[in-house]
């Protein structure tokens, strides 16, 4: 069983309108989104910024916990994982 | 604090909702007690007011400064037609007081700033940010965290929705949670990228509710947790969030706490595009130009559907978003005038080609909206 990313809705538009996303095989979340990114160039540029680091503004979570809380990109995933991204959105 | 005893008329009035026993006579004097801080009247504002004001929350503080506006009306449900142009501050006010007249406003017609949103926010118990930009919410979560006020914060974008209740000293801030916020390109607004009607509603109920629990003390509060929702999916998840040790506004340790120039905040990212120096035409100047037969490309740099719903004849389409990829359809020997809804777009369009070699290119001032005002009123405002 593959990792599943969550595509949310502001981002479909780099990923074909998918609002999913599998990974075959990864053992990192770091991984996981080179993967997310290599299979949907555009999204690149959206979730790191141009020196490679994670844009802060994305939260990026496995399953329900926040990355940044755990090993962040070196959190090790498993099959049937899910890794959400969660950008920051302001409209009210 | 303990509101009053409970009038015969407002036993009546609330008798749903008093015999709960999660609420009771004490519960209800709590909210009659209770004040709270709506930042906005919008989307999420609308239902937050609506149902604080038929809960019985005693005193409900309005920040606002805006007009009611068409485009607001199939998700602001506080207005109707007939507020058209009106204050919204004035008609939200006439609308509590027809809806519950227990309720107490306060008003603050002006924007929240630096310069006022300490005092402003001092003066109530709990603060529910319903805002529409990056730099409010920055403003009003680092107010919250120097005060110690609790921030029931909610944000919606097309479909979907992000709601949770920042509780300095008892659980993570927003600063925690998303430590900056987007660069301008990659954060279009509500305007820009559109929002489902029904969405403010769903989650401008959950901060009602969130707001109501927490006032009663009751239920499990969203502290330490984000609930997202999307509404296309009807999908509820709840995230795991946690105090970030090296926050710079609610870590023990964090230097220099205090309010910051919140609107460079969102304009301050190394490599963005300067939008500031970029070369307009005016609605008035292009037509002419288009008269005389000089040879323009007109680029219009909006979504698909907006250029379905309406564009200037010529147009070729050309989403900002797709812009950079796209180049190589343009050509550098041609004058070209790039156009959006309101010419903010355009403006990061026109930037973005000036920084990739193309010179004779210009915006639109004010959009197709000024297309419209100004020279061809069959275009539709929108």
């Amino acid at each position: 069983m593959a990792i599943t990313v969550q595509i949310p809705g502001s981002m479909r538009r780099f990923t074909a309108n998918l609002d999913h996303v599998e990974v075959a095989e990864a053992t990192t979340v770091g991984a996981v989104l080179q993967s997310v990114v290599q299979q949907h160039p555009p999204l690149r540029n959206t979730l790191f910024t141009s020196d490679g680091r994670l844009f802060a503004f994305v939260g990026i979570f496995l399953n329900s916990q926040d990355i940044r809380h755990l090993q962040k990109e070196a959190t090790a995933v498993q099959s049937g994982d899910r890794v959400t991204l969660l950008p920051a959105v302001a409209g009210g | 604090m303990l509101g009053s005893e409970l009038t015969q008329g407002e036993i009546r009035q609330y008798s749903r909702q008093l015999i709960l026993e999660e609420v009771g006579v004490m519960g209800q004097r709590t909210l009659k007690g209770a004040r709270v801080l709506v930042v906005g009247t919008g989307g999420l504002g609308a239902p937050v007011l609506l149902y604080l004001a038929a809960a019985g929350v005693g005193t409900l503080g309005i920040v606002e400064f805006d007009l009611v506006d068409q485009s607001n009306l199939h998700r602001q449900v506080l207005f109707g037609t007939d507020d058209i142009g009106k204050p919204k501050l004035d008609v939200a006010c006439e609308r509590i007081h027809k809806l519950n007249p227990y309720v107490q406003v306060e008003t603050y017609d002006r924007r929240l700033t630096v310069d006022n949103a300490l005092d402003i926010i001092s003066a109530y118990d709990v603060v529910v940010d319903t805002t529409d930009n990056f730099p409010t919410r920055y403003l009003i979560n680092d107010s919250c965290v120097l005060l110690g006020k609790p921030n029931v914060s909610a944000s919606i974008f097309r479909f979907e929705g992000q709601l949770s209740v920042f509780w300095p000293g008892r659980g993570p801030c927003y600063r925690c949670v998303y430590p900056e916020p987007p660069p301008p390109e990659l954060a279009p607004s509500c305007a820009e990228g559109g929002v489902l009607g029904v969405l403010p509603g769903m989650l401008g109920t959950l901060q009602a509710n969130e707001t109501i629990k927490l006032l009663l003390g009751k239920g499990d509060s969203l502290v330490g947790r984000l609930l997202s929702v999307d509404a296309l999916a009807s999908r509820f998840d709840t995230f795991n969030i946690a105090r970030d040790p090296d926050c710079r506004i609610c870590s023990p340790q964090a230097k220099n706490r205090g309010l910051l120039a919140y609107d460079m905040l969102c304009s301050a990212h190394p490599g963005m595009l300067d939008t500031e120096a970029v070369p307009e035409i005016s609605a008035h100047e292009l037509d002419e130009l288009r008269g005389d037969g000089t040879s323009i490309l007109l680029v219009d740099v909006r979504n698909p559907t907006e250029y379905e719903l309406t564009r200037i004849p010529g147009a070729l389409l050309l989403p900002l978003t797709e812009l950079s990829m796209r180049l190589d359809e343009l050509s550098k020997d041609r004058k070209i005038v790039c156009y959006c809804h309101t010419g903010k777009r355009s403006a990061r369009a026109v930037a973005l080609l000036q920084d990739s070699g193309f010179t004779g290119v210009t915006s639109l001032a004010g959009g197709i909206e000024a297309w419209s005002t100004q020279i061809d009123a069959s275009v539709p405002h929108y």
